[in-house]
């Protein structure tokens, strides 16, 4: 049973950061961030230079392209899933050898 | 006293560098990779030698088993400094936010629960879990490999 409310806790750590993420296509906290600078800047002019700001922000960090960085993303989400199951696996299997013995 | 030590260490990356906002969250991500390096390239080095130890000398071996648990607390206690200061800069850097990072930050998150719950739990079955999913080489492979990235895309 505790096994079951760790796996459960390791799933939702990685799901919840990854929803955070996806809202809207941009972080939440990305999304607040550009409101509250919004905010504070009222005049037209300026209003267009952070519009084109904002893009350059959401595009700045991805040098290696979204697909690559997605692929590595979904990867490292696999490898993470891969690597509870194999542990899984393995504890059931030493149970097994130990109720045997 | 432990307490107060460990609250002094989380304090150490914050005025060494505070010349700019950006940069000096900048420089709370050398200090993550800093301290897990550090700690972590020591631990493992100390691991070998007390393995390789118990064919050459029986004297090397219990000094090094003796000072077997100060290690152990050197590593999590620089590993923790080093997950608050990673995860600090990743906050202060949001606006940066790629999936290299979110990876990074997943991996590690995985690593350093793993390995509290694994030091500080009494459960067998907690245990058993936690120190095969801690010693995956995958796991470490690929934080390595994620820092490396993450350090790479991120200068630009």
């Amino acid at each position: 049973m505790r096994v079951i409310y760790i796996i459960i806790i390791f799933f939702s750590l990685i799901f919840v950061p990854y929803n955070i993420y996806n809202a809207n296509g941009d972080s939440i906290l990305q999304f607040s961030y550009n409101e509250r600078e919004d905010d504070n800047e009222r005049e037209d002019d300026n209003e267009r230079e952070d519009d084109n700001e904002r893009e350059d922000d959401n595009e700045r960090g991805v040098v290696l392209g979204n697909g690559i960085a997605d692929i590595i993303f979904y990867s490292t989400i696999a490898s993470i899933a891969g690597v509870c199951g194999y542990v899984i696996y393995k504890i059931i299997r030493m149970k097994k050898n130990m109720i045997k013995k | 006293m432990k307490i107060i030590f460990i609250i002094f260490l989380l304090l150490i990356p914050y005025p060494v560098f505070a010349d700019d906002d950006e940069d000096s969250a900048k420089m709370l991500g050398w200090a993550a990779i800093g301290a897990g390096a550090l700690s972590n390239i020591t631990f493992v080095i100390y691991n070998r030698v007390r393995k390789i130890s118990s064919i050459y000398s029986k004297d090397l071996t219990r000094n090094l088993a003796l000072i077997y648990k100060p290690m152990l607390s050197w590593h999590i206690m620089l590993n923790i400094t080093g997950y608050i200061a990673g995860m600090m800069h990743g906050l202060l850097l949001i606006r940066y936010l790629d999936p290299i990072s979110l990876s990074l930050a997943i991996i590690m998150t995985i690593l350093v629960v793993s390995g509290l719950l694994l030091r500080y739990t009494s459960s067998r079955d907690l245990k058993l879990f936690n120190k095969l999913l801690h010693g995956q080489s995958v796991l470490t492979i690929l934080l390595i490999i994620l820092i490396v990235l993450h350090v790479l895309s991120a200068d630009d």
